[in-house]
């Protein structure tokens, strides 16, 4: 059987390779033995249970004295001791000639150990020289001196394969800020960019109302079991599918109203979890209605992050509560550190 | 159905070795499927009765099909190309020829498939179908030498990606382009491809095995299609982290399906003796994708004019109503339509909006369009009238609407332009020729109707409105689009054209370009 060694990361790694001899002839010393008490058991009328508990008594003898000590990978311990409680001394046979052939087929020692290395992140050069390496076998690109053009500039002055990239894009990593450029495609001079766009919009379109559908059956089902988790990722997806610009206003009048009810229940079975809030603060911005939460919500903004505070800003513009904006702003001591939030806030999503 | 070709000669009641004046290379249409081109190459056998036609049918895969279409007389046998099929289990020794035309074959095929034309075809058919020196489908795609040829190509072209990734995409790639390349070609003595493509392809590889001319006829753009379809496909894998940059150069799974139907479309631009389309809008994307433009030419599709001029034009006294002739399926953007009526109607209350087509092909998209009608209170208002009579519903409408998202050159335009019905249409495909005119010599602008944005209902029901306030502009407008439609989209005159297409290169017999057939 074979000796392994593991390092505790998950990671296994064979020593020595399959079988070596000093186990080879303890195996084999073990089907000779039991052959033998296999035979006597049947010459010498010995009863049959006796033999049989001596057989098994022997194989678990040595299955424990041939135990992998420190090892995670148990696979060839494991087939052996099946082999040989079902086959006898034809399964200890079995064995050795199976480990011997793992012992002389195996790949050497040093290949696998670098393998194994490379795969654990182990010998891993530091990240500069991975990045390098990574860029001279293109895996990753050497980073433009500008980041990415912005998506507007490029539907506006782009070539025609560079816009048919963008939609394509856009088709498969919707963002619902993406909206205002996809009706733009829509009314480009470029037939071929309308055509895409066309496509990209129709399926889009089906892809949310689908999703809309779907999340209409989970949300019931997640309410009926008081699944908390279920109902935060239904309103959160119904939320989604509102914002996408793509449902009409009944539909995201609906969605926008089950999604509030869900992060209703959430945000009071687990206080700790703020993104019950966070939703709530987006349905508010979305559809400028208030019905006396977003009160609650501003009694929670003093120790609310960056990011509540700013859909509760964005909440307080939504409802015309210039004055609650001012005060979430500016009030405290760290107003100043407030107000430089202040130029993301109102800035239109599109436009960033 | 056999990878590659099989013959169905028995259905035509000819022999497969019969030659035929034109060989039609039709993918993914006629005679299993229907639709525009499927019905364009039915009316195109038709209308040449002289000659005589094979079809080689090509399809995607090996299943049994039901063919849609009776063949005309004069269609002598049919051809079916199976593009791809499953993995044969024959495994076969390695051949000393094998591997030498399997070296030879990376540098080509890397050079084709990344951006290649017919010079690249040129080189590959040589490698592929030497005479006595023939590599087989199983020598091209499952022999131990053609992975060594993906190893190859993976090196050469994107050793960045997932090799494995790389395999599969290689490997259905490929399988359709080997098996057009060893499909034993028909024998004919023009090769009329009706898209570019796979059909295209054939077409230009029969170009340069048998020097006989070859032609090409283009409803959409198929390259802008497929590309269409590559970009939005969740089956191709990213291997390639490109993030937000559309100008990252790195070669991507998607990137060599794109580069490998444009490289297609280039071969059979660069070999075909004439680039026919059905619109002019078409030519600038045939250009830049190498079609010279002296080898361009415009073939209309054609309705029958004298039939629908007879119908009686809907009166002032009749209820105002809009119509849209089409079946209710999304690309037509129904709902688009329906959003439509509901504004014209708050401008005019008892117009009546018809929606004449079969619900039938997506039932789901017809019960949404008839909850989008009730929610919106139009029961009385729209009404979906499933598959009628065009002659007995267009006396009764004022304005014809067409709100579909793509379309080629749509035949509806034209038979309400015949009867005499000005149109309101979305800017896709022809529907901006046909309404307005090219707005050159032989097709002045004079407008017949309005083009309106995609998805923008509020432009439809505003110029819908228009039209259905002024009886004198309505029958302006209609006037107009009837003088064009028998001025440009008569049947008589794409049958006259195609015959003289085919007279021309009949005459002739060798590939060569022919500037002014006509």
């Amino acid at each position: 059987m074979t000796e392994q060694s593991g390092n505790g990361g998950g990671r296994c790694r064979q020593g020595p390779k399959g079988i070596d001899g000093r186990r080879a002839r303890l195996v084999a010393g073990l089907v000779a033995v039991d052959l033998l008490l296999i035979c006597a058991g049947a010459v010498a009328e010995i009863d049959p249970l006796v033999v049989l508990v001596a057989h098994a008594g022997l194989i678990a003898g040595c299955a424990w004295w041939l135990r992998p000590t420190r090892a995670h990978d148990c696979t060839l311990w494991t087939f052996s001791l099946i082999l040989v409680l079902i086959a006898g001394p034809l399964g200890g046979a079995g064995i050795i000639l199976l480990g011997l052939a793992t012992r002389f087929g195996a790949p050497e020692r040093d290949v696998l150990e670098a393998w194994y290395d490379w795969l654990s992140g182990e010998e891993r050069p530091d990240p500069a020289r991975r990045l390098y390496e990574a860029i001279l076998t293109g895996r990753e690109l050497k980073p433009p001196a500008q980041g990415p053009r912005r998506f507007a500039s490029v539907l506006e002055h782009g070539t025609l394969a560079e816009k048919q990239a963008l939609l394509g894009h856009i088709g498969l990593n919707y963002h619902h800020d993406y909206f205002p450029l996809l009706c733009a495609a829509l009314r480009s001079a470029q037939s071929p960019v309308r055509a895409q766009a066309a496509a990209v919009f129709v399926r889009l379109k089906e892809q949310f109302r689908r999703r809309l559908h779907d999340d209409r059956h989970r949300s019931l089902e997640a309410r009926r079991f008081g699944d908390a988790p279920a109902m935060l990722a239904c309103a959160r997806s119904m939320l989604a599918c509102a914002e996408s610009g793509f449902l009409r206003h009944s539909e995201v009048r609906e969605a926008l109203a089950e999604a509030k009810a869900l992060s209703l229940i959430c945000a009071s079975s687990d206080a700790a979890d703020a993104e019950p809030e966070m939703i709530l603060c987006r349905i508010i911005a979305a559809t400028g209605e208030d019905d006396g939460l977003l009160d609650r919500l501003l009694a929670a903004a003093p120790n609310a992050g960056l990011q509540m505070r700013q859909l509760l800003a964005r909440c307080l513009v939504a409802t015309g509560r210039h004055a609650d904006l001012h005060r979430l702003l500016f009030a405290g001591e760290d107003h100043v550190a407030r107000a430089q939030a202040f130029p993301a806030l109102f800035v239109p999503e599109a436009a960033r | 159905m056999m990878r590659g070709a099989s013959i169905r000669g028995d259905e035509c009641g000819a022999g497969a070795a019969r030659k035929a004046d034109v060989c039609l290379i039709v993918e993914g249409a006629y005679p299993y499927v229907t639709g525009g081109v499927s019905s364009w190459v039915d009316w195109l056998m038709r209308s040449q009765p002289d000659l005589s036609f094979s079809v080689v049918a090509i399809s995607p895969g090996p299943e049994q099909l039901r063919p849609r279409y009776q063949p005309p007389p004069n269609q002598v046998v049919q051809h079916d190309l199976v593009l791809h099929s499953a993995l044969s289990r024959a495994r076969r020794p390695s051949r000393p020829e094998r591997t030498s035309a399997a070296q030879r074959l990376v540098p080509v095929l890397s050079r084709f498939l990344s951006g290649g034309g017919s010079a690249e075809l040129r080189e590959l058919v040589s490698v592929v179908n030497t005479p006595g020196k023939e590599m087989s489908l199983y020598d091209l795609l499952e022999s131990r030498e053609a992975f060594e040829t993906v190893r190859g190509m993976y090196a050469a072209l994107m050793p960045q990606a997932s090799f494995l990734q790389f395999y599969w995409a290689w490997r259905a790639l490929c399988g359709g382009l080997f098996a057009t390349l060893k499909l034993e070609l028909p024998d004919a003595r023009i090769y009329h491809a009706s898209s570019t493509g796979y059909a295209g392809l054939l077409a230009a590889r029969a170009a340069i095995e048998t020097g006989r001319p070859a032609l090409v006829t283009e409803h959409g753009i198929y390259t802008n299609e497929r590309r269409i379809e590559i970009l939005m496909a969740d089956w191709i894998s990213d291997t390639v982290d490109k993030g937000l940059n559309v100008d990252d150069p790195r070669m991507d799974l998607r990137d060599l399906w794109i580069k490998a139907f444009e490289s297609y479309a280039r071969s059979c631009y660069e070999v075909c003796s004439q680039v026919t389309t059905l619109y002019r809008d078409n030519q600038g994307l045939q250009v830049s994708l190498g079609a010279e433009p002296d080898r361009l030419k415009v073939i209309a599709n054609g309705v029958d004019v004298e039939r629908f001029a007879a119908l009686d034009i809907a009166g002032q006294d009749e209820r105002p109503t809009m119509a849209l002739i089409g079946r209710v399926v999304p690309i037509k953007d129904i709902r688009t339509f329906v959003a439509a009526a509901a504004a014209a109607h708050r401008e005019v209350p008892d117009i009546r909006a018809l929606v004449i087509g079969p619900t039938e092909e997506d039932p789901a998209y017809a019960e949404e369009c008839r909850r989008l009608i009730a929610e919106l209170g139009l029961e009385d208002c729209v009404e979906l009238t499933g598959p009628v009579g065009l002659a007995e519903w267009l006396p009764k409408v004022h304005v014809v609407v067409l709100t579909s998202l793509s379309e080629a050159q749509p035949l509806v335009l034209l038979e309400a332009g015949a009867a005499g019905i000005p149109c309101v249409a979305t800017n896709v495909g022809a529907c901006r020729e046909i309404i307005e005119g090219a707005g050159d010599a032989d097709d002045p602008l004079e407008h017949g109707g309005f083009i309106t944005d995609l998805v923008s209902p509020e432009q439809v029901a505003d110029r819908v409105c228009r039209l259905l306030r002024s009886s004198s502009l309505r029958k302006e407008m209609g006037e107009s689009l009837r003088r064009r439609v028998r001025r440009r989209y008569a049947s008589m005159t794409a049958q006259a054209n195609y015959a003289a297409l085919y007279g021309a290169f009949l005459e002739n017999g060798t590939a060569r370009h022919m500037g002014d057939f006509s």
